[in-house]
């Protein structure tokens, strides 16, 4: 039989008193014992690290250890006690003065342990999925009749556990998915020995499919779904993930842990190939791209090396009589992210890539049918390019400018680079030139970091701010205002002219925004709420005439007369209206018909009121490496 | 006598009703740090593997990707993020039953041009493809790699997730 102890607080007397009486009342079930006795605090250290001070049950039989918290415990306690002797524990509650004032909070959750027996009485038919109990078989040393636990669990043990969990199920389910996650306090390095703090397991009956959650060596949640996609079960691996890493690295010396945010140091997964494989993944970083390596979960032999590389999708389609009809030109099979037109030349245009080496910059010179290499950025500039714009100055000659995470990068040749970032950090996600009397005016928006917030500016990098937060830029028809929507404010937004800064109202889930700002009443806006709309500035209304996903709109340089405008759909083809927004025909129904890629039209650019670019966006994919 | 012992009943009963079901709420409910609405879309078929590296099934998701939106704050969440809808989604089986899911786990990415706003949630509606391997549209959706990867099923994967198109929704997440 095992030892069992509920642990209290001896600091406070009326707990004292209470965990005594709990302690006749189970008829010799349960022993307690202080949270403040040393011994008591070692054990939980080592069985449940990083405990709280909170009422716990700790059962102990053979170098096995549960450690129950939460609602787990009062479930386990009334299973011990037995409903009869869990409500005499709840009278004694009462007669001790229940809830009592000037205990504080840790105190009174001791007291409040006896209420929620009676209570679970009520809430026991409610299949609740959530498990907060420790059920880890512990194995290792033992310096005071503890044994020692570890926080970082291998893949193997925490199978193991995910199995140990399965025995308590009525329906014997089978391990189909199992993949390690961060955690607060992961770092980079998080992973290097084969172990990880954080997993995610999925177990599968016949009708049903629970995702558990382990934190630290322990189920910290179990949630039940229905069962749509029977998953084939996953064999116990032989391989352990840190002999997996071993064979890996063996393999491929340059596998190093990843800094990406989304999933920090080496990852593991167990799953399948698609050939049907049982294999252990390891995610980490090669070079610069994130790359996992399988191993076969039973032989231990490697069986791929991937990486997450653009899938040679997307591309740049043109028309040349006003988006009406539309063709694929010949950069295509690439991932483009921007289109910076050339104020002076109505058949140059330039597209910003990413590229595994960097950014890239291709020049169309014949309104986009036909795509060069015109340059490379330097390594420094990061591999991401946000946006893209030319400027000219009073001589005529252009510079290109592209936003990326280390701030703007100019050039003029496409061969020479240099930052114009002056003092400033941080990722610059928009970015437009204001003609202007005195030659273009540059405004930035940073959108993560310290210098987070709205810039104004020239080519020499000297910056001003205009206002602190997250905003996104719309350039006016005419080059001459700009629309700055302030995304962390609903319905906020800034008009942006020369030497004037006007806070407006708009709809309030307004993204961008095309049209005359200036001059024009009426403005063509695109929310993800609403599609595309016609908003009157002068009245606040907006009629959302082209509703559905739409990734961006523009119009056309004739659009003062003409009312020529495009949207592109977020998978959903590209439209046309000629009545400024009031009636849309869809003109391109499937982008990928033409070049392949996602569907997502990132931008549409007028380069002369019938000649006009659009980006077919790309997909991300696993390849062979 | 009787109604005395009624009261103490009743009172024992409050006692024990009202600082358990605070505690039991208090155990019982996810810690979320917020509550939040944003446009969800919906795909299928496609790639096996996401952005997280492990096989893409029902119940999954994507969003932003903070390297690509920095902008949007649900694009730093890690993978393995769980969010539960406010309403569950409708979604079918191989043999074309409901099922319906309110939680989600994040193991891909997606809309490198951030266009679909902050808090944005594409839901991954599954395999499933009834068309028969001959025909030409096999195992193709619009948005994702095509032919993609896919089981023969009574039901379409695709046209659920076409059908769902855009819908604004408020979900809990960290």
């Amino acid at each position: 039989m095992p030892n069992r102890w509920l642990l209290y607080d001896s600091g406070c007397a009326v707990c004292a008193a209470l965990a005594q009486e709990v302690e006749t009342l189970s008829g010799g079930r349960l022993g307690v014992r202080s949270l403040r006795d040393p011994g008591v605090r070692a054990l939980l250290t080592r069985a449940r690290p990083g405990w709280r001070w909170e009422p716990m049950l700790v059962e102990m039989e053979g170098e096995r250890v549960r450690v129950f918290a939460g609602l787990a415990m009062r479930w386990r306690l009334v299973q011990l006690l037995g409903p009869v002797r869990a409500l005499r524990a709840a009278q004694a509650v009462a007669r001790h003065g229940g809830p009592l004032r000037g205990v504080d909070w840790g105190r009174r959750r001791f007291l409040n342990i006896a209420f929620v027996f009676a209570v679970i009485l009520l809430l026991f038919r409610i299949q609740s999925a959530r498990i907060n109990t420790n059920s880890l078989n512990l194995s290792g040393n033992d310096i005071a009749g503890i044994p020692e636990v570890r926080q970082a669990l291998t893949l193997k043990e925490v199978y193991r556990l995910l199995l140990q969990y399965a025995g308590r199920l009525s329906e014997m389910p089978t391990v189909t998915g199992l993949q390690s996650i961060d955690l607060p306090g992961d770092t980079a390095d998080a992973g290097l020995d084969g172990r990880r703090r954080g997993w995610i397991g999925t177990l599968q009956t016949d009708r049903e499919q629970i995702t558990v959650r382990v934190e630290d060596g322990y189920v910290r949640e179990a949630l039940s779904q229905p069962l749509s996609e029977p998953l084939p079960s996953l064999p116990e691996l032989v391989i352990d993930s840190p002999q997996a890493l071993r064979q890996a690295q063996s393999a491929y010396p340059d596998l190093k842990p990843s800094s990406d945010l989304k999933g920090q140091g080496l990852h593991y997964f167990l799953g399948t190939t698609e050939s049907g494989e049982s294999v252990v993944g390891i995610l980490g970083i090669r070079g610069k791209q994130r790359s996992r390596i399988l191993v076969n979960s039973q032989s231990g032999r490697v069986v791929a090396a991937q990486t997450y590389t653009w899938a040679g999708e997307g591309g740049i389609l043109y028309s040349t009589d006003g988006g009406r009809t539309w063709f694929a030109s010949d950069l295509r099979g690439r991932m483009v992210k921007a289109i910076a037109i050339s104020p002076g030349n109505p058949d140059v245009a330039y597209a910003v890539a990413p590229d595994p080496g960097g950014i890239v910059v291709y020049r169309t010179r014949n309104g986009g049918a036909n795509w060069e290499e015109w340059g490379r950025l330097p390594p420094e500039a990061g591999d991401w390019p946000f946006d893209a714009v030319v400027v000219g100055n009073k001589e005529g000659r252009e510079t290109l400018l592209v936003g990326t995470w280390t701030g703007v990068w100019q050039s003029r040749d496409g061969r020479s680079w240099s930052p114009v970032n002056g003092e400033l950090s941080g990722p610059v996600q928009w970015l437009v030139g204001l003609e202007s009397q005195s030659g273009e005016r540059l405004f930035i928006s940073v959108t993560a970091g310290e210098d987070r917030g709205l810039y104004a500016g020239t080519e020499d990098g000297r910056w001003t701010r205009i206002a602190r937060g997250v905003y996104r830029l719309s350039p006016s028809v005419d080059g001459r205002s700009i629309i700055a929507v302030d995304e962390e404010t609903p319905g906020q937004a800034l008009l942006l002219q020369e030497r004037k800064v006007q806070a407006i109202k708009v709809p309030a889930s307004l993204l961008e925004a095309a049209g005359d700002f200036a001059r024009d009443a009426a403005w063509l806006v695109r929310s993800p709420s609403g599609g595309v709309g016609l908003f009157r500035n002068d009245t606040d209304d907006v009629q959302w005439t082209l509703p559905g996903p739409i990734a961006s709109v523009a119009v056309s340089p004739a659009y003062p007369t003409e009312r020529v405008a495009l949207a592109g759909g977020f998978r959903g083809g590209i439209f046309r209206t000629t009545d400024g927004g009031k009636h849309w025909e869809r003109v391109l129904a499937w982008p990928s018909a033409l070049i392949p890629g996602s569907d997502e039209i990132y931008e549409i650019v007028f380069l002369s009121p019938e000649k006009v670019l659009a980006i077919q966006g790309g997909r991300m994919t696993w390849q062979q490496r | 006598m009787a109604t005395a012992m009624k009261k103490r009943w009743s009172r024992v009963l409050a006692l024990l009703l009202i600082p358990g079901s605070l505690a039991y709420a208090a155990s019982v409910a996810p810690v979320w740090a917020g509550h939040y609405t944003g446009w969800f879309t919906g795909y299928a078929m496609g790639n096996r593997y996401g952005g997280a590296g492990v096989e893409i099934r029902q119940g999954h998701f994507a969003n932003h990707y903070y390297a690509w939106c920095p902008n949007d704050p649900a694009a730093w969440w890690t993978w393995g993020t769980r969010i539960d809808t406010d309403s569950p989604i409708k979604q079918h089986n191989q043999s074309g039953g409901d099922v319906y899911y309110s939680t989600f786990y994040l193991e891909d990415v997606g809309d490198p041009s951030c266009s679909m706003g902050n808090y944005w949630v594409d839901i991954y509606f599954g395999r499933w493809e009834n068309r028969p391997s001959s025909d030409p549209n096999y195992c193709y959706c619009s948005g994702v790699t095509s032919p993609g990867f896919c089981y023969a099923a009574s039901a379409n994967s695709c046209s659920d997730a076409i059908n769902f198109g855009r819908q604004w929704r408020g979900y809990t997440g960290p």
